[in-house]
C-alpha cells in the first residue's frame, strides 16, 4: 500500500486518547516520523 | 538495547493502537512499563484502514499454535485479554506528513515485524539523525 492509496481510507478516523480525547489519526505523524503499532490485544 | 531504546534514542516516538477498552489500555501499560504513546480503537477502523488482517482462522492458525506453544515454553502466560479475538496486529513506519515508509501486517498471530527492518526504517532518511 502507498500512501496515496492509505490517505482516503484515513479520512475521518480518529483514534481515542487514555484521557478520553478524539484524536484525529493522521495527526500522530503530522510533523514527525513514528512507529506506529497496531496491537492484538491488551493482555 | 531493545528497540525502544533504540528509537528513543533516534528521537522516535513509539505509538500503540490497540483494540480494546480505555481501562484495558491503561491496565496494560501498568503492567509492562509500557512508555510510548497508546490510544485505543475498539470500532477497528483504523485497522480497516490500514488493511491489518482480520479473522478466527488467522487467530487460530497452525503456525500461531506452534508461536503460542513456544512463548509458553520461554515463561509466557497469556493473561486477560481485552478487545477483538480476531484482530491481528501490525507495524508501520510513518511520517512525517504523507510519508508510509515501512508496513508489516501480521499474517496470524506471533507473525511478527522484523526489528531490525523497522529500524532501519526508521532511520532511512530520517529527519532526526541519532545523537
Amino acid at each position: 500500500m502507498t500512501y496515496d492509496e492509505l490517505k482516503p481510507r484515513i479520512v475521518g478516523i480518529t483514534v481515542q486518547s487514555l484521557q478520553g480525547n478524539e484524536v484525529r489519526l493522521d495527526s500522530l505523524w503530522e510533523g514527525r516520523r513514528i512507529v506506529l503499532a497496531f496491537l492484538r490485544h491488551f493482555g | 538495547m531493545d528497540i525502544k531504546g533504540k528509537l528513543d534514542e533516534a528521537g522516535i516516538p513509539l505509538v500503540a493502537v490497540g483494540s480494546g477498552s480505555p481501562g484495558g489500555a491503561r491496565h496494560f501499560v501498568e503492567k509492562l512499563h509500557f512508555t510510548g504513546e497508546m490510544y485505543v480503537n475498539q470500532d477497528l477502523s483504523a485497522y480497516r484502514a490500514f488493511k491489518v488482517e482480520r479473522g478466527f482462522w488467522k487467530t487460530f492458525a497452525p503456525a500461531s499454535l506452534i508461536r503460542g506453544i513456544q512463548a509458553m515454553r520461554e515463561g509466557f502466560r497469556q493473561g486477560r485479554m481485552d478487545g477483538d479475538n480476531w484482530q491481528q496486529g501490525g507495524v508501520f513506519v510513518m511520517g512525517p506528513g504523507n510519508a508510509l515508509i515501512f508496513q508489516h501486517r501480521n499474517k496470524f498471530a506471533g507473525d511478527h515485524a522484523d526489528l531490525d527492518a523497522v529500524l532501519a526504517a526508521v532511520l532511512r532518511d530520517s529527519p532526526v539523525q541519532p545523537a
